[in-house]
């Protein structure tokens, strides 16, 4: 039996790379779109953060999808199927991989605000000084941004357990059903999966639109609960995922 | 070395091997390659070789000795029992095909005495 | 002599279509064996059936152990490197080898490097047909396993390259592992074979040494797997 260390290593090489290449991207772009604006109307203040933090967006958005699709790809190769470790194992260091990966690039993005907020430093605390003002107490603050990292988090591994879901029972389904039938189940799924975003969705900006409201002492349990219940929910799906991956799902033929 | 789909190839690997000790390539008493080797050279598979030279040891052409491999066996009697046997069975089957086309013991004879004056002919 | 491979009853559908069905197959340990068939016919599945790459019903045992996920560690595959990217190089698939399989003979890996003249610095998308299949079965063979699973390890590559391999299967299959390997087209091969195992309608259509088919029936293996789709031979 290959050891979880060994697998995660051969795993995380490929998607540390990955998200090397997006954070240069994304220090390319910010850089490019720092020069243009030097050009034409020259640095406004907080333009460093600004952009940053615009530019982040997008990139984390690259490196979600990118991560899911190093995620897929491993359950339906054999190079990684082949690799003599149980399905249990290799799903979770597959899942565990992408995240830290993922965690890796997030503080990537944590390092590059403090730096450009630093150049900013005038602008972010005016910023703070708006943020906290007269509402929060910094601790409130600092709460908050925890809070939403942890939400985001577990949103993060929900999607991807999701999307694995899905993949497999596509995957699954495809093994045994005539091709007729196979489009309908696809139809379906898609369907299933479409509302299954919408509501996921919703939910979302409804714990977005609630924010002030959460930081209110009631509202914070609340909000753990939340978390807790999309990383059951998460959970639940992985079960399923390794069930399907032991029982169903093939790799691509030669 | 070029197989004869046809035959077992043990088989001929043995004529293979016996061809090599007629000719002198392997001489009394020595070493053959190891069995992978052979297998390698031969492009057959470890087993068959093992399964012929395992024949020959059998017959006593060859000697195996522990740990140090196979070797041609020394008893000269032997080898000329097995060059006898060898000619005995390309005679035999010349002789029963030429046999086939009705020709007497005699005539065979003098085909092969015109035969070989023939080939002595061209030969020089 | 042990059993390094037993199937009962296996039997696979996909999509509805039944591909293998109801087969039995016991393969001793040592040996060289060919499993051939038409296109299709279903031996790279049963390869993955073994494997477990492929979910169907029935027993598979390897090395006396039925459960599928156990088998990885016993079984050699030669997998077509789809999980690499196309710019991955040779020698960083080897490095993937070595992690993950606790089996891979990294000594073993620089021979067969050698003997089959692959050059570890090209990236995988550069390799020709030839080339890439000589690393497959480099990857392949350099792991010390009991069943190595060959899918049609010549198909579409030069004779040269062929050679190569054939001889390199010769040269490092372990005396104790047994080598299953696939192919539609057999006389090149035929000579190393010690056993076939011919897939046909579904099944296990004949499982004969090759040397008791030359002695029975006087035919090569050629001539017997074409007669048997022609029907020409009796078979019982």
């Amino acid at each position: 039996m290959t050891s979880f260390g060994k697998v995660f290593q051969v795993m995380s090489r490929d998607r540390f790379r990955t998200i090397n290449k997006i954070i240069l991207v994304e220090l390319a772009v910010i850089a490019g779109t720092l020069l243009w604006s030097v050009a034409t109307r020259g640095i406004q203040s907080g333009e460093f953060f600004g952009a940053t933090m615009s530019w982040s967006v997008p990139a984390l958005f690259a490196a979600i999808i990118l991560m899911s699709v190093a995620n897929e790809h491993v359950y339906t190769r054999d190079t990684y199927r082949l690799i003599p470790i149980g399905e249990t194992k290799l799903y979770t260091t597959n899942l565990l991989s992408s995240l830290l990966m993922f965690l890796y690039f997030s503080v990537i993005q944590v390092v590059l605000y403090a730096i450009t907020s630093t150049i900013d430093a005038k602008f972010l605390s005016s910023l703070f000084a708006d943020l906290m003002n007269p509402h929060y107490p910094l601790g409130e603050a600092i709460k908050i941004v925890i809070g939403l990292e942890l939400m985001g988090l577990a949103l993060v591994i929900l999607s991807w357990t999701t999307i694995s879901l899905v993949h497999l029972v596509v995957s699954a389904t495809n093994n045994f059903l005539p091709n007729v039938s196979r489009r309908a189940v696809d139809t379906v799924l898609y369907i299933v999966v479409i509302y299954l975003v919408v509501r996921v969705a919703a939910f979302i900006f409804h714990e977005f639109n609630n924010l002030s409201g959460m930081m209110s002492a009631g509202m914070q349990t609340q909000f753990i609960v939340n978390i807790v219940g999309i990383l059951v929910v998460a959970a639940i799906e992985a079960v399923i995922n390794v069930v399907l991956l032991k029982k169903w799902v093939e790799t691509i033929p030669n | 070395m070029k197989f004869d789909d046809k035959v077992p190839i043990y088989y001929q690997i043995k004529n293979y091997l016996y061809h090599e000790m007629m000719t002198g390539q392997l001489k009394p008493g020595d070493k053959l390659p190891a069995v992978r080797q052979l297998a390698v050279d031969l492009t057959v598979n470890v087993n068959t070789v093992q399964r012929a030279l395992g024949e020959m040891i059998t017959e006593n052409i060859l000697e195996s000795k522990r740990g140090k491999g196979n070797f041609v066996t020394t008893d000269e009697q032997r080898i000329t029992q097995l060059k006898e046997h060898l000619v005995m069975e390309q005679l035999e089957r010349v002789y029963e095909q030429l046999h086939a086309l009705n020709l007497t013991d005699e005539q065979i004879i003098d085909s092969l005495k015109r035969f070989i004056a023939q080939r002595g002919q061209q030969d020089d | 002599m042990t059993n390094v491979l037993t199937i009962n009853q296996l039997t696979y559908k996909h999509n509805l279509k039944t591909i293998l069905n109801d087969i039995d197959l016991t393969l001793e340990t040592g040996k060289i064996v060919g499993l051939l068939g038409e296109n299709g016919a279903g031996k790279t599945t049963l390869m993955r059936l073994i494997t477990g790459s492929a979910k169907g019903a029935g027993t598979i045992t390897v090395c006396g152990d039925s459960v599928t996920a156990h088998h990885k560690g016993h079984v050699s595959f030669t997998e077509q490197l789809r999980g690499f990217k196309s710019n991955t190089r040779v020698d960083r698939v080897a490095n993937f080898y070595r992690l993950v399989y606790p089996d891979f003979d990294g000594q073993r890996f620089e021979e067969l490097v050698t003997f089959l003249q692959i050059d570890t610095s090209l990236k995988l998308g550069a390799l020709s047909k030839g080339m890439k299949e000589k690393v497959v079965i480099a990857l392949t063979l350099a792991r010390q396993t009991q069943l190595y699973l060959l899918d049609e390890p010549f198909s579409g590559i030069d004779s040269m390259s062929r050679k190569k391999i054939i001889s390199s299967i010769i040269k490092w299959k372990p005396a104790d592992a047994t080598m299953v390997i696939s192919d539609h087209y057999v006389s090149e091969i035929a000579p190393i074979l010690d056993e076939v195992v011919i897939v046909k309608d579904q099944t296990i259509y004949a499982h004969k040494a090759s040397d008791a088919i030359r002695e029975e029936f006087g035919i090569g293996i050629e001539a017997y797997y074409e007669s048997l789709y022609e029907g020409g031979v009796s078979h019982d």
